[in-house]
């Protein structure tokens, strides 16, 4: 398949080894069987989200595990800029922060995350909805993303409490 | 722009990316550590996140469609149950329109069978879930009144409370139940649900539709399709007596379920793929005997692989 090689570049990139990835792929196909694949219009990039969601769902269970056998950590420098993947390791608790966190956005910025992450939105269809341009739901989303970036560091770093970007919720067409 | 700026930028585009960009990404997650690393951040945090939950209902009065009644009625579980089980996808949207009191920290069970698995799942409410092979559900324990069917096929036996129905989430779809035996399955964009008992209603693509005993509906996202059809009522769950109910199914279509349900890798080639099958098939779990006999109801030549069936037309020269 001629989509082999990217995925497993972006896999073995996602999960910082060779024999980690090899897995994911296996499990990969294994889905990819499931799936009518005469209704997939570009199965290039869609296998690809395929491959990096799965990516990000192995990476998460390895740090709910607590455990460090991503061997991620080994090929990885550790940077001071980026909280430790444990940090992320929610607990059942944690998802109730993550809800409260959503609902700590500006309404705008919630609006567009919403219809961009829970209802799977194109940024097109958004645009419309919310009367903006969609470089407009763009910007929204970006800082929302960042919103929750700041706020899961300020937790753990506690140096900062959770802001409020009030002045996003007028970004306009 | 910052690392993370960048990661966002990716993980923002990544629904409308082409080859070419995803080509682009994967180099750049390559290029530093710090990259993959600011990346993970990113989709990890996003991943963890959950749809946000109920408000109190006397927020969100003002949203409710007119159809919605007592939603002030703080009877039952608190009124904003009911509030929550009518909309939909324009409830999801006005929910988090006003200001937020979270109720209840939710308590998230992911139930995954592999293929060939089936699960029987009680509900502390009284609901049994039975879980066909193949099937991800995901619940909160603390709020067992809704489910989401992420994919594969179910049976729910819904205890019937009016004062907080239970709701089935598949996609973009709701499912509520009026006090019912139902069955789903999700299979990609196809989303089917038929009812054995009682009623359900539900809003597709924006119609809302009630469905009573023998009455099924047929969703395909992809096409924007939604048909109802007949069913028999009592052939409904059949797939736990091994029943195939096959109604205008791809060949294609069905080797992804026998796949799902039971784990039997069927290859199928040539334009059999699309031939439409509609009948009732028994299978037993047992690939030796269920493909060659399905193969000689669809008129199918078949042989074996390694562990693959390979059905193909066998009017088709080899």
């Amino acid at each position: 398949m001629e989509a082999r090689p990217l995925l497993r570049r972006l896999l073995v990139a996602r999960l910082g080894s060779a024999d980690d990835a090899e897995d994911a792929l296996q499990d990969l196909w294994m889905r990819v069987a499931d799936l009518d694949a005469s209704r997939i219009d570009q199965p290039i990039p869609f296998l690809c989200r395929m491959a990096t969601n799965l990516a990000t769902d192995r990476r998460v269970a390895a740090a709910r595990r607590g455990a460090r056998d991503g061997a991620w950590e080994e090929v990885q420098p550790i940077s001071g800029d980026y909280a430790d993947p444990e940090r992320v390791a929610l607990g059942r608790s944690e998802l109730a922060r993550a809800q409260a966190l959503i609902a700590q956005m500006p309404d705008r910025m919630r609006e567009a995350f919403t219809l961009f992450r829970f209802e799977e939105q194109p940024q097109r269809a958004i645009a419309e909805r919310m009367g903006i341009t969609v470089s407009a739901v763009e910007k929204l989303l970006r800082r929302a993303y960042q919103f929750l970036q700041e706020n899961r560091e300020a937790e753990g770093a506690d140096r900062e409490r959770r802001r409020r970007h009030d002045d996003e919720g007028s970004v306009g067409a | 722009m910052t690392l993370e700026q960048q990661a966002i930028d990716w993980h923002i585009r990544q629904r409308d990316m082409s080859a070419a960009e995803w080509e682009a990404f994967a180099t750049w997650l390559e290029d530093s550590p710090a990259h993959a690393r600011a990346y993970d951040a990113v989709a990890m945090a996003d991943a963890l996140l959950v749809a946000p939950e109920p408000v109190e209902a006397q927020d969100a009065a003002p949203m409710v469609e007119a159809e919605t009644v007592a939603a002030n009625d703080n009877g039952g579980r608190g009124g904003w149950s009911r509030w929550w089980l009518m909309g939909g996808v324009a409830a999801a949207v006005a929910l988090v329109a006003g200001p937020v009191a979270l109720r209840y920290r939710p308590d998230i069970q992911v139930e995954q069978t592999r293929p060939g698995e089936t699960r029987q799942i009680a509900l502390n409410d009284g609901t049994r879930i039975e879980l066909s092979g193949g099937s991800r559900l995901r619940y909160d324990r603390n709020d067992t009144r809704t489910a989401t069917l992420e994919q594969g096929q179910a049976l729910f036996h819904v205890r019937h409370d009016p004062a907080a129905p239970f709701e089935l989430k598949s996609g973009t779809v709701s499912i509520r139940d009026m006090g019912t035996v139902f069955d789903v399955r999700r299979q990609g964009q196809r989303l089917d649900v038929a009812v054995a008992e009682g009623a359900v209603s539900l809003a597709p693509l924006g119609q809302r539709v009630a469905l009573t005993a023998g009455q099924a509906i047929r969703l395909d996202e992809a096409r924007h399709e939604v048909s109802r059809v007949t069913v028999d009522p009592a052939m409904v769950g059949g797939w736990r007596n091994g029943y195939l109910d096959l109604d205008g199914e791809t060949v294609g279509t069905i080797a992804a379920r026998l796949q799902s349900a039971y784990g039997m890798r069927i290859a199928v080639e040539g334009p059999l793929v699309d031939r439409s099958i509609t009948g009732l098939v028994r299978v037993t779990g047992d690939a030796d005997k269920d493909v060659p006999r399905l193969a000689k109801l669809i008129g199918a030549g078949w042989h074996q692989s390694g562990g693959t069936w390979i059905l193909r037309a066998s009017n088709e020269d080899r």
